[in-house]
């Protein structure tokens, strides 16, 4: 685990992208592997992909140590699974179910001038609305930040949807109040083009790592985006889930101008855990 | 002649549509450009400093004189096109003055630059005074070559082009002439500039006239559909009668002196002129851009293809759920390659797609397409059992085709899709993306370099957390999908098995129902080879904790072992062996880079996606086969059908 030494000049984040693939999750508290990391790390906040199941723990997290949790949304490979079960209403109006009463009405609120989208089937009106209703359940850890997931973040990029940007980035900021931030896995595409629209999102997170592990469509074309972007870039899991030493990892991000860095506290699958 | 630096080509006609591309085209490929214009702003932004301008007219032959000398050759383009009472005068007396000038300054080569339209049997005066600039050229005693392009289209904001898009988009009507049934060529107007610089560069070009047209013959309703599919819009189109289009640029031409549209304009896309490009393909040495992939470039205002740029792939994706999704925009991040059009029953999800940013057209049916669009290549990400008409549809028409896995939900059916491919001979995959991860590939490279010696035996594992009550939809529909976790999920470790140690020859298996009602959720498999190698097989997917689909292969050998999954490879040598030493190497995705990728969900083989589409694409470009035809997914395919057979009857079942 890195030590604050190790981190000294990066904010560190929690990287919890699902659950059910992190071994220090479960239905009871936060696990002692868990509160490890976060002393260890110094990490204060966490991004969460949020999943009803892992909500009393992700909420105990918060209370306990005070961790802000931002969400990244929406959950999408859950709302697929849910809309081949229930349909896309079906699915909808579950996760609508888990909201309080003032979420409910703040919902309606919001998007009642929206209906011709959804019953368009406006594909930016549906994701506004999942946004929110996720968020609904995680802001009440401390979020600051909504992080659109990187899904739907490389689906529009790749075609070429800057509406659907300005959507996210408006909402975000007007509708919900939080800051902003594009989660990708191809940060030396999206940043030309988002200069090319005319975009700046105040947070960009995007694998950065001394391998260029990820890091597409190449190491060199990720850098050079990073050197002409003005604002702040998290780096997701810098040092490849232990596979670079934390230093190591650390010191590149630094050299890169990177101040911020999300780390995944469990331990990646890997061949031989799979067969033993 | 020798094109260079040192040879400086005069353009008349330097600031018009056609003139603005040539001179750009001369400068970028490094040749000198002398531009005779009468107004020298309207070349603003073109050439920067090595651009030297002639101001000057056509009528004036002193200027002319002046902007021949020094020239190697000419680029003849200027003309007035309106019906101007000065026509005559610069189109004939203009060509006739420049001759002249060209013999007084010693200059022997001309190409000019005409119009289909001098074809055409009732002239205007733009067609009859061109006509006539052709034979005062040709019998100056130069060296001439004279092009006669079609429709001429671009990415500038001027021109015939400009003005019709203008229209589709602003206007509430569109007035065709006519019947809508003229027919034309039309040609990029890169291709004209390169077709005029080939007549340069060729004297065998001199003294012949050639027709100058695209690859695709269209009628003028087909182009006003193709760009307002393109931009989106669905315009009414007004069809005017000749002789009322007439008697509209008559009055028009007396009201103001450039008409939106002219007498010349009326006739010349009105009649025939059979644009034949066969001896300027010959001669000129190149194909000129299609219209479906020059004119979606001129109307997004894109420049011309660069050279050694990927030939257009034209896709259909079939099915727009989840994966018709995923492929329609992984195969829109591929050089070349452009999704024109897609398909699904459902128009909601359609409207759905397209709000989402996807540009193509979306019909009802593949039919529709098949009849209507005109496309290379067709991806079918329908459910499984759809697979099978869909394919033979495409095959039909000689169409590569793409199957998301597996072919068919029954093996006879796959069989018999494969033996009609193969007959077909068209390029054919099947989604078994795995075969395109690269740490599995690695993995299979070693095997095949004889890391581990002989083979004995292997454990292979799908596990997958998604299945804990029953569910709903075609997966879970045997009919539909062709069966449970076996026929889905497993088939992808099926194939790598297939590839890896090929067929087996006995198969004993069991299969379990633990939540779903009719498809099984787990199952356990034996496979023997002849070799003596043997296989253990388990798969299941309800496996609590497995968000993301996992794949784990464990091979054992006389020389070592082998791990492997999709992100990690573990080998251990007895002595060293392909290039590995003795003792345990560690192979992780991030030893093996990946450049030029474009990955829409590393946690779900984004990468493997993207490399499985672009060498299908690669292969209808090439004529190839892939790693995943229908031939070898067939091979694994059998194997599912014998782990069913085998767990069904509760015996063994012979290959």
């Amino acid at each position: 685990m890195a030590g604050r030494a190790e981190s000294n000049g990066l904010e560190v984040f929690a990287w919890l992208p699902s659950r059910q693939a992190d071994p220090n999750f479960g239905a009871g508290p936060p696990s002692p592997g868990l509160r490890r990391f976060l002393e260890q790390s110094g990490a204060r906040h966490a991004l969460w992909l949020y999943e009803p199941e892992a909500e009393a723990v992700v909420g105990a997290l918060h209370r306990e140590t005070g961790v802000a949790v931002h969400p990244v949304v929406p959950n999408m490979a859950a709302y697929v699974r849910d809309t081949a079960d229930r349909g896309p209403i079906g699915a909808a109006l579950v996760r609508f179910k888990r909201l309080g009463l003032a979420d409910r009405v703040r919902l309606g609120l919001h998007h009642a001038r929206r209906a011709p989208g959804i019953l368009g089937k406006d594909f930016t009106t549906g994701l506004l609305i999942l946004i929110e209703m996720e968020t609904a359940k995680v802001r009440p850890f401390g979020s600051r930040h909504v992080f659109l997931h990187p899904s739907v973040t490389d689906l529009a990029l790749a075609l070429g949807n800057r509406a659907l940007f300005d959507a996210f980035l408006t909402f975000a900021g007007r509708t919900l109040g939080l800051t902003p931030a594009l989660v990708t896995h191809n940060f030396g595409v999206l940043i030309p083009r988002l200069a090319e629209w005319g975009l700046r999102p105040p947070l960009i997170a995007a694998p950065f790592n001394p391998r260029g592990y990820l890091m597409y469509p190449s190491q060199a074309r990720c850098e050079a985006a990073l050197r002409s972007w003005p604002s702040p870039v998290l780096a997701l899991r810098p040092d490849l889930d232990g596979r670079i030493p934390r230093p190591e990892a650390f010191a590149y991000l630094r050299s890169r101008g990177i101040r911020q860095a999300a780390l995944d506290p469990g331990r990646g699958s890997s061949a031989e855990d799979d067969l033993r | 002649m020798k094109l260079g630096p040192d040879t400086r080509i005069l353009v008349t006609g330097a600031s018009g549509f056609i003139g603005r591309d040539l001179v750009a085209y001369l400068l970028e490929r490094g040749i000198g450009v002398r531009a005779l214009v009468r107004a020298p702003e309207r070349l603003l932004g073109v050439g920067g400093d090595r651009l030297e301008i002639a101001v000057g007219d056509l009528r004036d032959p002193a200027a002319l004189g002046r902007a021949v000398t020094g020239t190697a050759a000419v680029a003849h383009l200027a003309a007035l096109k309106s019906d101007e009472p000065e026509s005559e005068a610069v189109n004939v007396g203009g060509a006739r003055a420049l001759a002249e000038a060209c013999r007084r300054a010693g200059i022997t080569r001309v190409v000019n630059v005409s119009t289909q339209s001098v074809k055409i049997r009732r002239q205007g005066p733009y067609a009859r005074t061109k006509l006539e600039a052709e034979r005062v050229l040709h019998a100056s005693g130069l060296a001439v070559t004279t092009l006669r392009p079609s429709v001429v289209y671009g990415p500038d904001v001027t021109g015939v082009f400009a003005r019709m898009l203008h229209y589709i988009v602003h206007a509430p009507v569109v007035p065709v002439m006519g019947d809508g049934q003229w027919r034309s060529r039309p040609i990029h107007v890169r291709d004209v500039s390169r077709a005029i610089v080939a007549c340069l560069a060729h004297d065998r070009t001199v003294g012949a006239v050639y027709d100058l047209g695209g690859p695709d013959e269209v009628t003028f309703d087909e182009i006003v559909d193709a760009i307002a599919r393109e931009v989106g819009v669905r315009p009414r189109k007004l069809h005017v009668p000749v002789p009322v289009a007439l008697t509209a640029a008559r009055i028009l031409s007396r009201l103001t002196p450039r008409p939106p549209v002219t007498v010349s304009n009326v006739l010349g896309s009105t009649q025939p002129t059979d644009c034949d490009i066969t001896t300027a393909t010959r001669d000129l040495g190149f194909i000129p851009l299609p219209l479906a992939e020059g004119l979606p470039r001129a109307i997004r205002g894109e420049p011309y293809p660069a050279e050694g740029e990927p030939r257009l792939v034209r896709v259909a994706v079939v099915g727009l759920g989840k994966m018709g999704l995923f492929h329609s925009t992984i195969l829109g991040t591929l050089p070349g390659v452009r999704v024109v059009a897609a398909v699904d029953q459902d128009p909601a999800l359609g409207r759905t797609a397209r709000s989402l940013g996807l540009k193509a057209r979306v019909l009802p049916s593949l039919q529709a397409v098949l009849d209507g669009e005109p496309v290379d290549t067709v991806f079918i990400c329908t459910p499984t059992h759809t697979h099978a008409e869909l394919v033979e549809a495409c095959l039909a028409r000689g169409l590569p085709v793409f199957v998301e896995k597996p072919l068919a939900e029954r093996l006879e059916r796959a069989r018999a899709l494969a033996a009609q491919a193969a007959a077909a001979g068209v390029v054919n995959a099947v989604g078994y993306l795995m075969a395109f991860n690269p740490v599995f590939e690695r993995a299979h490279a070693l095997l095949e370099a004889g890391a581990l010696g002989r083979i004995q035996r292997y454990t292979a594992r799908v596990a997958h957390g998604e299945v804990f009550g029953p569910k709903r939809g075609w997966l879970f529909d045997p009919a539909r999908s062709g069966g449970g976790v076996v026929m889905n999920p497993t088939a992808h470790l099926l194939f790598l098995l297939q590839r890896w140690f090929g067929p087996p020859h006995r198969i004993v298996a069991e299969t379990r129902r633990l939540y779903s009602t009719a498809v099984e959720d787990e199952a356990t498999a034996t496979l023997e080879y002849p070799s003596g190698l043997t296989g253990r097989l388990e798969a299941s997917w309800s496996v609590p904790g497995k968000p993301i689909l996992e794949l784990a292969i464990a091979v054992t050998g006389e020389g070592g072992t082998l791990r492997a999954t999709a992100t990690e490879l573990v080998v251990e040598l007895t002595g060293p062996a392909a290039g590995l030493p003795a003792g345990r190497s560690v192979v992780h995705a991030s030893d093996l880079p990946l450049e030029g990728v474009y990955d829409l969900a590393p946690d779900a083989g984004g990468a493997a996606y993207f490399l499985q589409d672009r060498a299908f694409i690669e292969a209808v470009r090439t004529g190839g086969q892939t790693r995943t035809g229908f031939a070898q997914a067939v091979e694994a395919e059998q194997v599912i059908d014998a782990i069913y057979r085998a767990a069904a009857h509760g015996a063994p079942v012979e290959l």
